[in-house]
């Protein structure tokens, strides 16, 4: 999660920066936005400072024999399309005009909301592209258009070709529709800081949402939820609503310069698109699968109409397809996507009574669009008189859409971090089960070893009892031999019970320290060698040694000890002893030395445990020597690595 | 003459101990149970002098008959049976007023010097009790609470004990006798009874906060 935020943080600095830079060249690209209006007070007079003196096909007529050379080049509106298809053939008006003045006019050509427009230059074989402007007149506020800028120094005559066509849904047939409309006034001076503000603002707005879309794709990546991919596509297609409303605001060409009919017909496509994405998003935000049957069965219906629908509309909008019944279409179809949210909302009121915050965000963001739908119809319907000059629109909707998104963003964060927490409670239970279960286990384990050593340890000390109290109660006259027997049986099952000991002490984990094998050499030593009155040195450290021994280590290391020392109490006779174990720099020293009778090596006959000894040694990476000579003691050495402590 | 009374569930080892104490001199087995269900009763009706009681019994074990002799006032000497010291209910046993405790794995002979020993009020004490008597000591609440606390004499005597030293050896080291050792350890015993009987003590042993 963490990794994703820095993501996050980057990603809106990036936006920023760039909707910054994209904002200021927009400015750049398009410094001024031409406003052209037809009202009586703006209007230019034609005839006033112009006079028509060619009209071979007349102002009003059309033709459409220029060659396709002629506008082939063009980015606009023109391409391949166009003049292919029969309702889109540009049509094509040839006219002179003359100023009859001493200043130069300047105005501008425009036919109305749903035409492109172009000038024809026969001289340079090129074409002059239509700008997009609005356009005033006393029905609507303002609707964008597409103009001509034209220019004519005083007295000058001169031809003109204008290609005109048709982009919107219903076939019309041109009428005298070319205006020649004076620039607004008010249009050529520098936009208030306002605006600019106001421009910058939108473009953040764009970028935010761009970079949230975004941002889902990659959580949706990560996490497999399918809630994060709809709502990254509900953001794209939010975006470019948005994007298409600050064009047409801000007198922008970015998209609307590549597909000429962007404001009009694809705005329908592109809004069902949208409510497609927003229903499958609520599917999988709340769960409906699972918590509201009939929520999940109305999205369902809903979506066998919507993407039909969405695919209908495309193919149209492709082949160019264009008559009454097509615009019908797109009327009942711009309608459907919030009917569709709106019943939604209501059927999950209604089946979902739960209180649940992920259901707040949905309603809270719901009830932000819905507002902002709702201003917006109502300016549109019934308060037109509030669009001014100053105020051309009121993004309601836009502004509504943008807080949705934050809303059901901030629905998201939630719900994944109800999941996180939901997660980590099961992993902390499941630990804590795995702990117990480990516990459990170790428990009965060392219970088990220890109930079974209980049980023999019990019964191999009543055999060592009982061997003693036969050995007592035999009469003095007895054989050796039963003697002998019994000691034998006393001998080995008091070593038995040591060793049972030994090995409970070595397996448990709370003796792995040097200090806990030292405590046992020295309880090992002072038992065994007090009974046999034999003095004896510790030379042990004082200072308290803090490290842990592998449970190998460990256990050699007593041993080897243990069988030096056993060896020295039963067979040296000696009657001094000098323990030692000395901590050199690498090398731990263990010497055990007595005063004893000694051995002569070869003719040793415990040999079993001088090997048990060395092997012992050989086991934990040490070298043992034993020095011995009869009549001179011995000394037993083994060196062992410090192994890291 | 000391009065022996046994608890003990192995029959082998009843047997074995049985046949040691009737071979020695000066001792005498005055009865045998297989668990402390009627501990109390059965230490009154035999008065012994020295209780050996196995700490892991069937029905109910050695350490619930110690302490309901000790709940009914009786100071008899009990010493636990066990065979590994290392066990935190030996402890227990020690913290709940034992005398002391013997290992099974003693030899006879030392088994019988162990009972003398505890007779006179003697009183064992191994590494890994030490240890665990030390750490007790050590806790927290030790000093908050109106406690008995060690001196620095008894503090040194385990510090010997838990290193391995032995009794002999450790008196050397303190340059004390063997009996002045003796009796700083049969002390350390009393003040664990006294201090057992502490909630927040009673607490620390049945939480295994020591051992």
């Amino acid at each position: 999660m963490v990794k994703h935020f820095a993501f996050y943080r980057y990603a809106v600095v990036l936006v920023l920066a760039l909707s910054s830079v994209v904002s200021c060249a927009a400015l750049i690209y398009n410094p001024a936005a031409f406003t052209i209006s037809s009202t009586s007070d703006t209007v230019f007079d034609l005839a006033a400072h112009t006079v028509i003196y060619d009209d071979t096909f007349g102002i009003h007529s059309t033709y459409a024999d220029i060659p396709a050379a002629y506008y082939k080049p063009l980015n606009g509106f023109v391409n391949s399309k166009y003049h292919q298809s029969a309702p889109l053939i540009p049509h094509w008006l040839k006219f002179g005009l003359v100023n009859t003045t001493n200043d130069t006019v300047r105005g501008f050509f425009f036919c109305g909301r749903q035409y492109l427009i172009a000038l024809s230059d026969k001289d340079s074989k090129g074409i002059q592209h239509g700008g997009l402007g609005d356009y005033t007149d006393t029905t609507s506020a303002l609707i964008p258009t597409y103009y001509l800028p034209i220019a004519l120094a005083p007295q000058e005559k001169k031809d003109f070709s204008v290609a005109i066509v048709n982009i919107g849904v219903v076939p019309e047939t041109i009428q005298s529709k070319l205006f020649l409309a004076q620039q607004n006034p008010r249009i050529n001076k520098l936009q208030s800081p306002l605006y600019y503000c106001w421009l910058l603002l939108s473009c953040l707005v764009c970028g935010g949402i761009l970079v949230l879309g975004m941002f889902n794709f990659v959580q949706y990546f990560t996490t497999r939820k399918l809630e994060y991919f709809f709502y990254g596509c509900y953001a794209l297609a939010m975006f470019l609503n948005i994007e298409r409303a600050c064009e047409w605001c801000f007198n922008l060409r970015l998209i609307s310069q590549l597909i000429p009919s962007y404001f009009f017909t694809h705005a329908t496509a592109l809004n069902i698109l949208s409510g497609i994405f927003y229903l499958l998003f609520t599917r999988y935000y709340l769960d409906l699968a699972k918590s509201s049957v009939a929520a999940n069965r109305f999205i369902q219906m809903a979506l066998w109409v919507l993407v039909p629908g969405f695919i209908l509309l495309s193919a149209i909008l492709f082949f160019e397809v264009r008559n009454n019944g097509v615009l019908m279409l797109f009327k009942i179809y711009s309608l459907l996507p919030s009917l569709c949210s709106l019943l939604l909302a209501v059927l999950i009121f209604i089946s979902l009574r739960n209180s649940s915050p992920l259901l707040f965000y949905f309603y809270t963001g719901f009830l932000l669009l819905f507002i902002g739908v709702s201003i917006n119809v109502y300016i549109n319907n019934f308060a037109r008189h509030l669009l001014t000059e100053k105020l051309p629109a009121i993004l309601s909707v836009e502004i509504g859409v943008i807080f949705e998104m934050v809303w059901f963003a901030l629905g998201l964060g939630y719900k994944a971090r109800l999941h996180e927490k939901e997660k980590n409670e099961a992993v902390v239970e499941n630990l804590n089960l795995l702990h117990q279960n480990e516990i459990n286990l170790l428990q009965m384990r060392s219970r088990l070893s220890r109930d079974l050593h209980d049980d023999i340890g019990s019964t191999l000390s009543s055999i060592n009892i009982l061997s003693r109290t036969a050995q007592s109660n035999l009469q003095p006259s007895a054989d050796d031999k039963t003697k002998a027997s019994l000691e034998k049986i006393n001998e080995r099952s008091q070593r038995l019970l040591d060793n049972m000991s030994d090995i409970i002490w070595n397996i448990n984990p709370g003796n792995d320290t040097i200090e806990e094998v030292m405590s046992r050499m020295r309880e090992y030593a002072t038992t065994i060698l007090e009974a046999k009155n034999i003095d004896y040195v510790f030379d042990f450290p004082k200072e308290k040694m803090d490290c842990k021994l592998t449970m190998e280590v460990k256990n050699n290391l007593y041993l080897i000890f243990k069988e030096a020392v056993n060896n020295l109490s039963k067979y040296s006779g000696a009657t001094k002893a000098t323990l030692s174990l000395i901590f050199a720099e690498k090398h731990i020293h263990l010497k055990i030395e007595d005063n004893g009778i000694g051995f002569n090596q070869t003719e040793i006959k415990h040999r079993g445990g001088l090997r048990n000894m060395q092997y012992r040694a050989e086991e934990i990476q040490s070298s043992i020597s034993i020095a011995s000579e009869t009549g001179k003691g011995t000394q037993i050495e083994l060196v062992m690595p410090r192994y890291g402590f | 003459m000391i009065r022996i009374l046994i608890f003990e569930d192995n029959e082998d080892f009843i047997d074995s101990m049985s046949e040691l104490i009737s071979n020695t001199t000066g001792m005498e087995l005055v009865g045998v149970y297989n668990n402390c269900k009627n501990a109390v009763k059965n230490v009154a009706h035999h008065h012994p002098d020295v209780v050996l009681m196995d700490i892991d019994m069937p029905v109910e074990n050695g350490l619930q008959g110690l302490r309901a002799i000790r709940a009914s006032g009786n100071e008899v000497t009990i010493l636990m049976l066990t065979v590994f010291d290392d066990n935190d209910r030996v402890f227990q046993a020690v913290c709940h007023g034992a005398s002391g405790y013997l290992l099974k794995r003693t030899p006879p002979e030392k088994i019988v010097e162990a009972i003398r020993e505890a007779h006179t009020g003697g009183a064992p004490m191994t590494p890994s009790v030490a240890k665990q008597v030390l750490k007790l000591f050590s806790q927290p609440f030790q000093q908050s609470e109106d406690l008995q606390t060690l001196t620095p004499r008894e503090h040194d005597v385990l510090s010997f004990l838990v290193r391995g030293y032995s009794y002999k050896m450790a008196a050397g080291e303190m340059n004390v006798g063997i009996e002045t050792l003796r009796y700083h350890i049969k002390n350390i015993y009393g003040k664990l009874h006294v201090n057992s009987k502490s909630e927040a003590v009673a607490k620390a042993i049945q939480n295994k906060l020591v051992g």
